[in-house]
Order: C-alpha cells, then structure tokens, then sequence
C-alpha cells in the first residue's frame, strides 16, 4: 500500500537539510508506530521516496514524499498520527493512496513557486512594481553567476528557467521556477539578478521567502503529484 | 534578551546552521516565568559532540522535571558562527528560547575533556561575561561545572564559582533549590558560595588556595577559615532506582551518537592502572534488566531511533550481559532495531554477544589490548593473556566478521621499543588469522582490515600512574614511526595522535591552578577547540607558556613520592597509600583480579561511601575468568 504525502516545513526548521528532513521523517513514522514496510537487505530502512530537495534555509508549504505500509490506512488518520508526533513546524497536510505503478515524485515534480517579498531602498507602488517585472521578464536572456560549493562557478540563464512570474500583492512577487532534474533557481539568484538590473532592490534574505511548493506543470497549468490525471481512476 | 530574528535572517551564512537552531523534537521549551529558576547547561564543544554527552542528558531532564526550574542547552559555535555572533551582535544564546546566557540565574559547564578549556573561556566572553571569577559581576550567573575532568579542575579554578565533584545528580536539585532560597534571601554571591560549600561534593575554588615552594613546589594546600578541607566526591546510590531520562532530545543534524542510549552500569574495578575512570567511577553499581527493558521500550517510543547502546565502562562485565542482550533483540528486532556494544573486553564471550546483537545490522568490532606484549600488559593490569586475544579475534572472523579495530597505548610505564614491536606483531598475526579464516570458509567475506589506533598515554590524576612522567615529543616521533613503517600494506590502516596534542593534555591532565593563566592567554591569542586536530595550533600554546613563564616539562615529570599533588583539595574516596601500592605492583608486574569476583583488594571506596557492589547477577558469575 503506498501513500503520497503532503507536508510543510516552516519556520523554526528553516536551516534543516534535504537529507535531516528524510531522517526526521523515518523517526516520526516510527514514533507514530505506523505500519512501515521495510527496504531488504544489509540494513532494513522504511521505504520512502522524497521528491526533490529543499535547499537549507527555505521554508516550503508543499513538499511531497512516498511511503509504503504493510497494512491499509485511513489517509486522514494517517496524517494525524504523523502530525500528533513531529515538531510543530514540520507539519503533515494530507494523505493519497497510491496506485503502485504511479510515476515517482522525482520524474513528476517539475515546478517550484516561490512568493519573494522584495524590499527597495525607497517605497513602490504596485504599479512602478509592475512595470519592473514587465522590465525584467522582457530580458532576451537573464544571466547570472552561480556558486557552486566546492566546484568553479558557471554562468547559467534564470529566463529560460522562469516559467512564469507575477506580482500578486504589494511587495509580493510570485515566480513558478523550473525544479528537480531539469535544473533549479535559488531565490537568492531572483534576487540578484533583479538588483543587477534595479539597484534599488535591497539584498537578499531568506526570511523574504516562501515556497509555496512543488508542482507538475501540464500545459500551463501547474498540479499537486496526487492530481487526479496522475493517479489514474 | 531574545534573538530569535536576528539569528534565523543570518545564520544562512555559515556552515551547518542546524547546529543552532533547536526545535529538536522532545527538547523543553518552559515559560520564562518570573519564579523559575533559570540554569543553561553548556557543553564547550559543538552541538553534534554535546549532544551526544549523556551526563547532559540526564541533567537537562532531572531539571526541567522541576516545576519552578527551567533548563536550556548551549554549545561552542564553531569558528564561523563566533565571526557571525560578533559581527551582528549577537551574545551566545540558549537553543530553546534564544535568551542570551546573562538572562540565567546559573550557567552549568560540562568537563569531558581538557582540550575544551579554552571553549569555556570563548563562551564566558560571547556571553559579555569576564572570564575571571574574580571580575565577574553580583548579578551575572553563578558558573558552574562538573564532569569527568573534574578531578582535576585547577587549572580552571579561576574562571569557575562553583564545582560539583563526583555523580551529580544526586545533589543537583538540592543545590539548585538552595541556591534559590539563598538568593531569595537577597545574600551576595559571595555570601551564597559560602553557604553551599557546605553541601558535600560542593568544592568553591576560592575558598582554596595553593602555597608554593622556591623551586615551584606546592607545600600545601589551604581551604578558607572554618571551611572543609577537602571535597568528597558524590556517588549515587542504588542506580537502579536512580532517575534516568526516556524522553531523549533527537537531532536532526547527524552527531555522534544518533540513538537510545542506555546506562546499564556504573564504575568499574577491572583495575586497569591507567584509566582515570575506573578509579573515579567506583564502586560498581549495575541497572536490573527489567528496568533496562522498560527504559529501552519507552525510549525507543520516544524517540523513534532504530538503535539501542548499551554503555557502560565495560559491557561484557555487567553480570546480566547475556540474558539483558538477549532480552533486547528478541523484544526489538522484529521491529528492525538493532543494539550495540560499546567498551568490549577482548575474549570470546565478547564475541558471542556481539554475535548476538548484530542479527538486524552488523556494525564493526573494536579490541582494546592496550599493549603490544603479555609483559607490558600486565604492568598495566590488563588482565588478558596472548590466546584470549587471538581466539577472540579468530572467533570475531569466523563468525563474519572482516573488519577489526585494535586500540593500543604508547608511552606506558616501562615501555621499551620491544613492546612498541609487539604492537606491530599482534596486529600482523591478527591479520593473518583473518586471512587464514577467509581462506578456509566457505562464505563469502570481505577483504580482511585490521585498523591499528594509537594514543599516547597521558598519566591521569587519582590513578596509579599519576606518579609517572609522560615521554618526550622526540620518543613519541620514535615510536610513531617505528609503528608507521611496521604496520603497513592494504590490509592495514594506522592512526596515531599529535605528539604535541598529547603532551598539553598531559600538562593539563595534572595541572594546577598556575595554569590558568596560560589558558587565558592561549585563548585571547585565538586558541580554540584544541581537541579537533586541524584547530590546534602549537606555536600559540608554547607562546603562553614562554610569556606566563611556566615550564610544561615540569608537569609531565615523574613525581616524587612525597609530592602534594594540586588536586588532593578533592577526595575519590581510594586512599593515596592504594594507588601507590598499586604504582609499586607495576613495577613489579604484579597483577591484581577484580573484586566483582574475587578477593577485595582494600581500595576503601565501599567503606568510605557506605556503599556495597550492586550486581544484579549476585557475585559470582559466569563471566570469571
């Protein structure tokens, strides 16, 4: 039996790693003595698949992972049981049963959308903010550094891993990112390149940020993992 | 003051963040209530080592489990995280509530090791307090310490109020309820280090002083007027009663020891001359197995780790080791929790429990033989012998085993370069029994390793070797190499440690309080967390020396019979004359057993403490050998 699972990871767990957060959730399945199936082998670990990582110091609303138990479950109770034994900003949304054959979190989710609350060195209105992310979408291409942690930087371009961006509110800007495999934008590299273009833009800072979660995009539409069209009937 | 805000929008700029951050699941997050007394408990290294400490453990439950006391957990911030503090403002600051530390009433250290004097000093500083005692204001916290190197805490006399000595949490709480009421009464500190002196195990460093001879010697020791003369160490009594933590605080960064860890003794008389633990921990006092099974089934419930540790000084010795091991994995591994051993004594039986508990996951087996020859072995008390060693190490193989760790010692009295070549021999004839085992089997088995450690020995205060000098830098070299070029080739790994390490821990190991200046200065000169090898710097520790002059070599020479030692202000219970006999049968080679199974050897703990051996498998068993 196999579930997807939705959760949360806010703010006092910001700075807990991709790797923390699988081991976290393996303590707080068993802790809610749910009845996980087991990986063979050498060393007997609960089956769990994670969809892509969470950089260390984001907060998501919307992370995705697999899990697979001996016994059926009640989704809603589930999703109980998980919550009544985890930190209270690691929070555990909802629950979907699973067909078997369902494609894995890491080939589905493609998409990552952030709301970035940008801060100037003097006030905008919402229009002046309009017309700088008309100004900076318009870009034939948006080219940026990145650092690499114990690799040479590389010169990659946000434009063509923008898939959409819009303002949705004062200081409130919502960009749908391309994630996983296909490669990734980090909110600081929004950041920057928007400063490079507008110097009034203050630096970064992970507070400012919120991912909203991880998406499948399907025309231009962007769809949870356990989307009817995925799950089958 | 709280700096929650300011910490979580820049701690992004530095590695491991998580260290931290807190919010681990079952750590206590009490209200800042007015009534509360407050205590932070600091462990002067990284989170992932403090973490693992379970002296801490216990003493952050025993508190918190008070309903008018509050405790929060602080750890060194490593390097970067000091340069982000100082740049952003930003004093050191507790994990639950991110109060800074002068918010607390009292700031506890942990001592588990010398090499984390100068962290202590970098804490007091982050926290805006003077390092100096002395300096410090009324109405900063008490500062507090204890823990295994309390035995010899001189040379941080001058930057501690308060010491605990021995087991602590049987006095804690009385102390801390004291120091309420003292404080309550609206008395100055120094009026309330007075008053709690008076509690045994209490030792109040400036109530002590230290007189010197001409050439350096300590002529005597000097406690204040009407003031106790020497502090007895603190024992608890039945342990199986004792309080013990299941609600364990569970990382999410990887440290040390990620899993239930359970206490199932306490103390040890094998009476191995070097070690400091065996004396200070007596007498031996053992948990029941159902109380362990009962602790284990809860911890696990809530925790969710999928491991058991069963520790002790040595685990093999416990008299109920077979029947608890077995207990353990016939209960747990259905649900795929494994158990492991720490401390294992070299012999068969050794190996058949370790068997036992590795049927959900088989991790590595480690060996102490200490030293290279029977001769040398016995000097030290080790009481093994040639054949328990190669037939442990043989039955470990046979039963699938490819990787094995040998710790030795270098540097033990009367050591020759003919013991330092039994080090290399005993490895390569292990090895060659391993090669030999996969030759011969029919399963499959890896590429037999035979991984060789070597410490180098650092005499320890109140053991029998306190008299002995340490060896020089150049002897150490000699060694090391001769043992580098010996134990060598694809089936082995050699790891040995800085020379120069050793001997500041040997200078530190039987400090006194004179010292406490060169610390302060290696520490303004940047010295910090010693004890991790790319950290450690010589040069400053040789400059902080030179400029306070004092001579290290006059801490590592062999002391005379006659000498005062600085840490005699304390009392373990095991009178000088013991050790010295014991020193004397060293020499002599003359081995003494354990009094858990045979004769008692007159070392005066039972009868100093009114206490008895608490063995749950009665006295005699079948692990006598």
């Amino acid at each position: 039996m196999n579930y997807r699972i939705k959760f949360a990871k806010l703010e006092d767990l910001m700075y807990i790693s991709h790797l923390e957060v699988i081991k976290t959730l393996r303590r707080i399945i068993r802790r809610a003595e749910l009845p996980a199936a087991f990986s063979q082998g050498y060393n007997p670990r609960i089956n769990l698949a994670i969809g892509p990582p969470l950089a260390v110091g984001l907060i998501s609303r919307g992370e995705y992972f697999d899990l697979e138990l001996e016994t059926e479950m009640d989704p809603e109770k589930l999703v109980s049981d998980l919550n009544a034994v985890s930190p209270t900003d690691l929070r555990f949304k909802k629950a979907v049963k699973i067909p078997d054959d369902i494609r894995s979190l890491s080939s589905l989710l493609d998409t990552a959308i952030y709301t970035i609350n940008f801060e100037y060195t003097s006030a905008k209105s919402l229009e002046e903010e309009k017309k700088m992310l008309e100004e900076f979408m318009a870009q034939s291409e948006i080219m940026i550094i990145r650092h690499r942690r114990k690799k040479s930087d590389r010169k990659i371009d946000l434009k063509k891993r923008i898939f959409s961006a819009e303002i949705i509110d004062k200081n409130k800007w919502k960009f749908a990112v391309v994630t996983g495999s296909r490669g990734n934008v980090r909110p600081e590299e929004l950041n920057r390149a928007l400063r490079e273009k507008f110097s009034e833009v203050k630096g970064f800072s992970p507070l400012q940020v919120i991912r909203e979660g991880v998406f499948v995009r399907d025309e231009a539409d962007f769809y949870p993992p356990y989307a009817e069209k995925f799950i089958g009937s | 003051m709280q700096y929650k805000e300011k910490i979580m929008e820049n701690l992004y700029k530095i590695s491991s963040p998580e260290r931290y951050t807190g919010n681990e699941w079952n750590s206590i997050i009490k209200d800042w209530d007015p009534e509360r007394l407050k205590v932070a408990l600091a462990f002067p290294d990284v989170y992932e080592i403090g973490m693992s400490h379970l002296g801490l453990k216990i003493l952050y439950h025993l508190i918190n489990r008070e309903d008018d006391m509050l405790a929060e957990r602080v750890y060194a911030p490593w390097q970067d995280m000091e340069d982000l503090m100082k740049k952003e403002e930003i004093p050191l600051y507790t994990l639950e509530s991110y109060h800074e530390i002068k918010d607390f009433d009292i700031l506890g250290f942990t001592l588990q090791y010398e090499m984390s004097y100068t962290n202590i000093l970098n804490m007091l500083d982050l926290s805006g307090l003077s390092i100096h005692a002395s300096e410090r204001k009324e109405e900063d916290p008490l500062i507090i310490a204890g823990g295994s190197t309390v035995f010899n805490s001189e040379p941080i006399a001058e930057f501690i109020d308060l010491f605990f000595v021995g087991e602590v949490e049987s006095i804690l709480i009385e102390l801390l309820n004291k120091y309420k009421t003292l404080k309550a009464e609206g008395l100055s500190k120094s009026e309330i280090l007075k008053s709690l002196n008076k509690i045994p195990g209490i030792y109040v460093p400036s109530l002590h002083s230290e007189e010197y001879g001409e050439k350096g010697e300590i002529l005597s020791l000097n406690s204040a007027e009407g003031e106790k003369e020497r502090v007895k160490k603190q024992v608890v009594q039945n342990l199986d009663q004792a309080f013990y933590p299941t609600d364990f605080i569970v990382p999410y960064r990887d440290t040390v020891h990620e899993r239930v860890v359970l206490e199932i003794s306490r103390g040890c008389t094998r009476s191995c001359r070097f070690c400091a633990a065996g004396m200070a921990y007596r007498p031996v006092r053992e948990r029941s197995v159902e109380r362990l099974m009962d602790l284990a089934e809860k911890a696990l419930k809530a925790t969710g780790y999928d491991e058991i540790s069963l520790t002790s000084l040595s685990t093999v010795d416990y008299t109920e080791a077979k029947k608890l091991v077995q207990a353990m994995t016939e209960r747990f591994s259905d649900q795929m929790i494994s158990v492991s051993l720490s401390s294992l004594r070299v012999d068969k039986f050794s190996v058949e429990l370790a068997e036992e508990v590795n049927k959900v996951r088989k991790t590595g087996l480690t060996f102490a033989p200490e030293a290279g020859t029977q001769r040398l072995r016995d000097v030290i008390n080790k009481n093994i012998n040639e054949d328990d060693i190669y037939s442990a190490a043989r039955s470990a193989f046979e039963n699938g085993w490819s990787k094995i760790k040998l710790y030795f010692m270098i540097g033990l009295p009367t050591e020759t370069m003919e013991d330092v070549k039994g080090i290399a021999e005993m490895a390569k004839k292990i090895r060659n029994i391993g090669q030999e085992v996969r030759k011969n089997t029919k399963k499959r088995m890896r590429r037999i390793e035979v991984s060789v450690s070597v410490s180098t020995f650092v005499p320890k205060v109140f053991t029998p070797f306190q008299w002995h000098q340490m060896d020089d830098v150049e002897t150490i070299i000699k060694k090391h190499d001769y043992l580098r070029d010996n134990i060598k080739g694809r089936s082995f790994s050699f790891s040995w440690n800085d020379p120069e390490l050793s001997r500041l821990e040997g200078v530190l190991a039987r400090g006194d309080r004179r010292l406490s200046k060169v610390i302060a200065t290696a520490w303004k000169k940047g010295s910090r967390f010693e004890g991790w090898h790319e950290c450690f710097e010589p040069r400053i520790w040789g400059e902080a020396f030179r400029e306070n002059d004092i001579q290290p070599e006059d801490y590592l020479r062999e002391r005379g019979e006659e000498e005062i030692f600085s840490w005699e202000k304390l009392d373990i219970g095991i009178p000088k004359s013991f050790l010295l006999k014991e020193y004397k049968n060293a020499q002599a080679e003359i081995l003494i057993d354990d009094c858990r199974f045979a004769d008692c050897h007159s070392c005066a703990i039972c009868g100093n403490f009114e206490v008895d051996l608490e063995l749950v498998g009665g006295k005699t068993n079948e692990l006598q050998n």
